[in-house]
């Protein structure tokens, strides 16, 4: 759930000199600092290692096992259950998110890979009002039934509308190419898309 | 308490030197999409992940002194889509970059990655199907299901080559800059990072435990080069090729100087189908000629119980794809 | 594309109610054609939109509990073998495991491949895993059988040794593999001589025809989470299509009273069929929560999914149709074989006895018994087999004695409002034009075409089930009803429903659902929710609306009869009183009044309308559809580029939800006519594509457009009127994207999927 585990050192594998480890995890430590001094550079695990990281636009600092995927951590430590688990082979998008703005398939991203970057999920898109505008199009445009899959939709869709804001129907096809419904909500959804990017696009 | 450990390389020599030293240990990432996957369906146990990711540096693409294109092995699909150098110099690449796989991965998936990835074959990427990539001593797709396989070099292993950028890189005639984990270097072209199922079974890459791809290099040519790719796939949506290609025409005042016609997608190599090469060599490119070399894209091939249909793929998709350039060139050429 | 629905039907279908068929005093007066209501048939967006746009929706996957463990399920690999070994020693002794539940012993016979052996509950999902990978289990693969060919040999080997043993048993013959015929079903019967009846038709054909399993693939996978309650009953959380199915089992399967087990359902990621009961995962969890006292979660993947998560059985099926010269279909015959794996269910019979009449009609179906998952219930269960077959040989038929295709059907077709929708799809679709106008060689390797398909499904309902509607001192309105939402979208029609009944504006009705200590709620199955439930939700409202009126009418100074409640008002009749629902409810004697509802038996219904014969069809649901393709004869690919999908329901509730229901149809019956199939390897029996990747399935960039309009038929039979439209819309569109395929290059195809292999080789056989 949400807990972040009892903090726990390095592995007896990473040669740290002249750095003064006896506090738990390294907030204070410069990895660049300890590799510049050994021959052998860090390697975290096999215990719970340290991952720092920005997660809806709050920095959050993690002790985490190396071999969890980003859907994982969103979910089971961070409470984040948005992103789904459709697949867990990148097919479905079910676990879309953003990361540095981008869509990912975060079943298929070891978190690991993810110290010092940005990720939004779903949770965040609606921003402080709640609802963004995309949203709000989904909502009256019936862009949904089951709802599993909207998350994802709606992740790659926002990304599509800041990064493409001049975005037509085929881009959106190829922006959501990797988004599955299969409930049959793929026409409504295109159409809340093209109404938003229609709407702003008048001044 | 995690199966492997996570390591971040520290420059392209060290972690090559690490990777040689571990004797199979350590396993090189770059996005880990490949990884990842075959982590899951428990086809690799890796004592340690190296991760390649901290040697982004901020530009995956340039031009060197000589006019060649150097392309960083860490650019990720997505990246090299939409790279305005590849574009205009190399567009079969940018093409095959932006029809791959799906967006979601392409953000994340690396060339480097994409080049080394391992084969799709249903039986390959089940742990429950023993086959010769995996240690065991047959191929089951050969008297199984083999509607996805390969019609060329399959009479030990039926599966096909995953890579599209390798297809278009080939027909691009592009090299790789391979580190080894001795410390030295070499330009290797990327047509020859692959063995066929043929020559090995059991192994397609013909890199050196410890070897890394750095850089895909793609040298100017006195011609002028035009490229095209073209993924024949089921649905729309992201899919895997059924059959795909990618065509490389070097012209000289109007005339095809040379030709480089690479398939994929039924094959464990880049498959050149030199007859339409040579049938396009030293002529002007036309509707009509364009047909007549089609047909012979898949001379010599040897399809298996359910997979001949792919010969008509490949002659089909090559006229599309000819004709396609003509008509591109048609535009280009329009009287000033 | 088309936001609102258009009526189709004029005035002359709106209808009213025979004399001396009016309700009993406590039922609602029945909505009928000329009802005003300002909710019900209004494009409302989904109450709950704002929870799944946010992720704020929590489905069974989500569920997170203090304590909770995870479990995984160990599964046979083999699709036949023995276990001769079982040892879970180094199992139990993993780190985090607290608990084992083992399903089979040594000796037990294995029958498919996913079919669970062990559950193991741990700590974390990661423990789980790691700690079944150390089970030391040594099964002996025996013989197999995964094709229905090789099934059938009477001297290969057997799913079950005996019929005594075999699913379905006592009602059919069982021989081997085989069981059938079945010449009927609940609703048709097999009759006439069609031997006679082929001898003297002007015009016999006969095809052979034959369609995948194919696999549900709800994004949402099967899963439970089960936690044992202190009073030894149990409280679970899974993905379902009928909490009251889940109860059921549970309650059977621990011998546990029904009152006891609490089954939560608040949003379901899918169903199409699939999840019906409790299913292995559910009790498996139960057995390990009751084992470590704590919560268990237990989530199938997708390959789990795809192996034991339920099919759509295969269909081989040989069709014989018989015509007269004046284009009457005068006799047909079906022998039809298909494999839903261990399980029954393969038949395809029905749409041949259901569309057009035909005097001599023989079906012979059976299920041949393969060592593969069993088959599941799934959107209208043997009817796209069966259409594509029918409306196949119609088209042939139509081709061989030059008619246009609707043509002959229109000299067949007695539904009425079938009849009427085909006329309608003629026009809109601009089918003669199209007919005319393609095949052209003008676009190189692309050729067009348009086909049709008809759908026919039946108005199931489900009885007794209730609601309950409740009226508070604030004026705010509370519906509970035990129903689960699995996107078809009850949850805003029910507060449509409610809000019409009391007259308030549906901001001030909340919805409770999907948790099995409210009413019990229909299965959503059988495309029977709406019709089922929302007379039980009017009645309930109609009730609460009495017992406010009982009480208004001494503040009013009337008689509860002389009292209207209209647009938020409670009003005497002659319009001199009135004060405002929320006043009323101010002045209440309790904090709410509650109304309780139950669905009682369909009326006769209308019986002076046209469509007493529709009526008199066994309550029949009709739909056309009509597809535009391109097909790219050089490489084998087909794009849908248009489809014109209309339907009946009954009344429509929420055109919104109504658009989107048969948007899903369509999609699903298109990715079914060229994409789905479960591919086994044809030595070892085992799935080769239990993934999303080569199980395809459509995306969004493979969508045609799609103009869906909806009948609406007030039929008077239940007080709201509404009727099923989920199963239907899916029904004909494999069927008519072949036909469009035959008009465009003249290749008749007659396996699914239509894959580019399987149309490079028709085209080549073709010679076109």
């Amino acid at each position: 759930m949400g807990d972040e585990k009892k903090k726990q050192g390095f592995s007896r594998r990473t040669f740290l000199k002249g750095s003064a480890l006896t506090s738990a995890l390294g907030t204070s430590l410069n990895e660049n600092e300890a590799e510049a001094k050994t021959s052998t550079p860090l390697q975290l695990g096999p215990n719970d290692a340290p991952l720092s990281l920005t997660v809806n636009g709050r920095k959050r600092k993690l002790s985490i096992s190396a071999d969890e995927t980003l859907v994982e951590v969103l979910r089971d430590r961070m409470g984040l259950t948005g992103a789904k688990v459709g697949c867990d082979r990148g097919a479905c998008g079910a676990c879309t998110v953003l990361v540095d703005g981008l869509p990912r398939a975060s079943c298929l991203t070891l978190a690991m890979d993810m110290a010092g970057h940005t990720v939004e999920t779903v949770e965040a898109i609606g921003g402080k009002s709640g609802l963004s505008t995309l949203q709000n199009a989904f909502i009256q445009q019936d862009a949904m039934q089951c709802g599993y899959c909207i998350p994802g939709f709606v992740v790659s869709a926002e990304a599509l509308i800041r990064r493409k804001p001049d975005a037509t129907r085929k881009d959106i096809e190829s922006a959501l190419s990797g988004n599955l419904c299969r409930c049959g909500s793929q026409p409504h959804i295109v159409e809340a898309i093209l109404e938003v990017l229609e709407e702003s696009g008048n001044p | 308490m995690s199966i492997f450990t996570y390591e971040k390389a520290t420059s392209w020599k060290q972690a090559a030197t690490r990777l040689k030293e571990s004797n199979g240990e350590v396993r090189a990432q770059g996005g880990g999409i490949d990884n990842l996957d075959l982590y899951k369906e428990g086809l690799i146990s890796p004592k340690s992940i190296l991760s390649l990711l901290s040697l982004r540096t901020g530009k995956n693409v340039s031009v060197k002194s000589n006019k060649s294109i150097k392309i960083s092995s860490l650019a990720t699909l997505s990246e090299i889509s939409v790279d305005p150098l590849i574009l205009n110099a190399a567009s079969a690449l940018a093409e095959a970059a932006g029809l791959a796989a799906t967006p979601n991965i392409r953000n994340g998936a690396t060339l480097g990655g994409n080049l080394c990835q391992q084969n799709r074959c249903s039986y390959f990427r089940s742990h429950l199907f023993e086959c010769l990539r995996k240690g065991g001593n047959r191929c089951p797709a050969l008297e199984g299901d083999n509607e996805s396989h390969a019609i060329f070099e399959n009479t030990f292993c039926a599966a096909v080559l995953p890579s599209s950028l390798a297809i278009s890189l080939t027909a691009l005639e592009a090299s790789a800059i391979v580190q080894h984990g001795d410390g030295t270097t070499d330009k290797i072209p990327v047509e020859k990072l692959y063995k066929s199922a043929m020559e090995d079974p059991k192994e397609h890459l013909s890199l050196l435990p410890g070897d890394l791809l750095e850089s895909i290099e793609i040298d100017p040519s006195p011609n002028r080069v035009i490229s095209h790719y073209l993924k024949v796939k089921p649905r729309d949506s992201f899919d895997w090729p059924l059959v795909e290609c990618a065509i490389a025409l070097h012209l000289h005042e109007g005339t095809i100087k040379k030709a480089r016609i690479v398939m994929g997608g039924v094959a464990m190599i880049p498959w050149r189908a030199t007859l339409v090469e040579e049938a396009l060599r030293e002529k002007k490119p036309t509707a009509s000629l364009a047909k007549e070399a089609a047909m012979k894209a898949a001379h010599g091939a040897t399809p298996l119980a359910h997979n001949e249909y792919k010969t008509h793929l490949m002659a089909g998709a090559v006229e599309r794809m000819l004709l396609e350039l003509i008509h591109r060139e048609g535009g280009q050429h329009a009287p000033r | 594309m088309k936001k609102t629905y258009e009526e189709l039907l004029g005035p002359e279908w709106d209808l009213r109610p025979v004399p001396g068929t009016a309700p009993a005093k406590d039922e609602p007066q029945i909505w009928d054609g000329t009802a005003q209501l300002k909710h019900v048939g209004a494009p409302i967006p989904r109450l709950d939109g704002k929870e799944k746009v946010t992720g704020a929706a929590k489905y069974t996957t989500d569920i997170q509990l203090e304590g909770m463990l995870h479990a995984v399920v160990i599964r046979s690999p083999y699709p036949a073998g023995k276990i001769e070994e079982l040892n879970l020693q180094d199992v139990k002794k993993a780190s985090g495991v607290k608990a084992i539940h083992e399903i089979v012993a040594v000796g037990a016979n294995l029958r498919y491949e996913g079919q669970p052996l062990v559950a193991v509950a741990a700590t974390s999902l990661s423990r789980a895993k790691r700690a079944a990978a150390l089970a030391q289990i040594k099964i002996q693969p025996t013989p197999h059988v995964t094709s229905v060919d090789a099934a059938m040999d009477p001297n290969g080997p057997l799913v079950y040794p005996s019929a005594a043993v075999s699913p379905g048993k006592g009602r059919l013959p069982i021989q081997g593999n085989l069981r059938g015929p079945a010449t009927g079903g609940r609703r048709f019967q097999s009759e006439g001589d069609v031997e006679l009846a082929f001898k003297e038709a002007d015009l016999v054909q006969e095809r052979y025809f034959d369609t995948p399993v194919q696999t549900h693939s709800c994004l949402e996978p099967h899963g439970s989470v089960v936690q044992p309650l202190d009073n030894g009953g149990l409280q679970i959380w899974t993905s379902t299509q009928s909490i009251s199915s889940v109860v059921r089992d549970v309650a059977r399967a621990f011998e546990i009273p029904r009152s006891k087990v609490r089954v939560l359902a608040h949003f379901v990621g899918g169903g199409f069929g699939a999840k019906f009961g409790a299913g292995q995962h559910t009790i498996m969890a139960g057995h390990l929560a009751l084992k470590t006292g704590k919560p268990v979660r237990l989530i199938l993947d997708r390959r789990e999914e795809h192996l034991c998560g339920g099919n759509r059985p295969s269909s081989q099926q040989q069709v014989k149709l018989g015509w007269s010269k004046e284009g009457r279909l005068t006799g047909l015959s079906v022998m039809s074989h298909g494999t839903a794996g261990v399980g029954t269910g393969a038949g395809v019979a029905a749409p041949f006895h259901m569309i057009y009449p035909c005097p001599h009609r023989k079906t012979l179906e059976y299920d041949v018994f393969t060592h593969a998952g069993a088959a599941a219930a799934f959107r209208a269960p043997g009817h796209p087999q069966g259409v594509f077959a029918l409306e196949g040989m119609v088209d042939l038929a139509a081709q061989t004695m030059k008619l246009d295709p609707i043509e002959l059907r229109l000299l067949n077709d007695e539904h009425p409002v079938r009849r009427e929708q085909w006329k309608r799809a003629m026009t809109l679709f601009e089918w003669k034009e199209k007919r005319k106008r393609w095949p052209t060689r003008e676009e190189g390797a692309i050729v067009r075409g348009v086909g049709a398909a008809a759908s026919v499904w039946y108005n199931i309902v489900q009885n007794r089930v209730g609601a309950t509607v409740e009226v508070y001192n604030d004026g705010s309105v509370r519906v509970l009803t035990g129903v689960q939402d699995i996107g078809g979208g009850i949850r805003t029609v029910v507060a449509q429903v409610a809000a019409d009944a009391l007259h308030v504006p549906i901001e001030t009705v909340r919805v409770e659902l999907g948790d099995s200590l409210l009413p019990e709620g229909p299965g959503s199955g059988g495309s029977k929710t709406t019709a089922s439930l929302t007379p039980a939700i009017h009645s309930a409202a109609h009730m609460a609306l009495q017992k406010l009126a009982s009480f208004a009418a001494p503040v009013l100074g009337v008689l509860p009869d002389d009292i209207e409640f209209r647009d938020g008002f409670v009003l005497t009749q002659n319009g001199s009183t009135r004060i405002s629902f929320k006043d009323l409810c101010r002045s209440m004697p309790a904090d709410r009044v509650v109304g309780h509802g139950e669905r009682k038996e369909d009326r006769p219904g209308i019986l002076n309308s046209p469509l007493k014969e529709h009526i008199q069809l066994g309550k029949i649901i009709a739909g056309v559809q009509m597809v535009q393709v391109a097909v790219d004869t050089q490489l084998g690919i087909v794009r849908v580029e248009d489809v014109l999908a209309i339907h009946d329901c009954g009344r429509v509730m929420n055109p919104l939800q109504a658009q989107s229901q048969v948007n899903g149809g369509v999609i699903q019956g298109l990715s079914y006519a060229l994409y789905e199939e479960r591919r086994l390897d044809p030595i070892e029996g085992k799935m080769l594509n239990p993934n999303l990747e080569s199980y395809r399935i459509a995306g969004v960039a493979d969508l045609p457009n799609i103009s869906v309009h909806l009948t609406n038929t007030y039929s008077g039979r239940s007080s709201t009127g509404a009727m099923g439209l989920g199963e239907p819309a899916t029904v004909p569109t494999a069927a008519a994207v072949r036909n469009a395929i035959y008009h465009a290059t003249g290749a008749f195809m007659t396996s699914l999927p239509m894959t580019p292999r399987k149309v490079i080789e028709a085209l080549h056989k073709e010679g076109s």
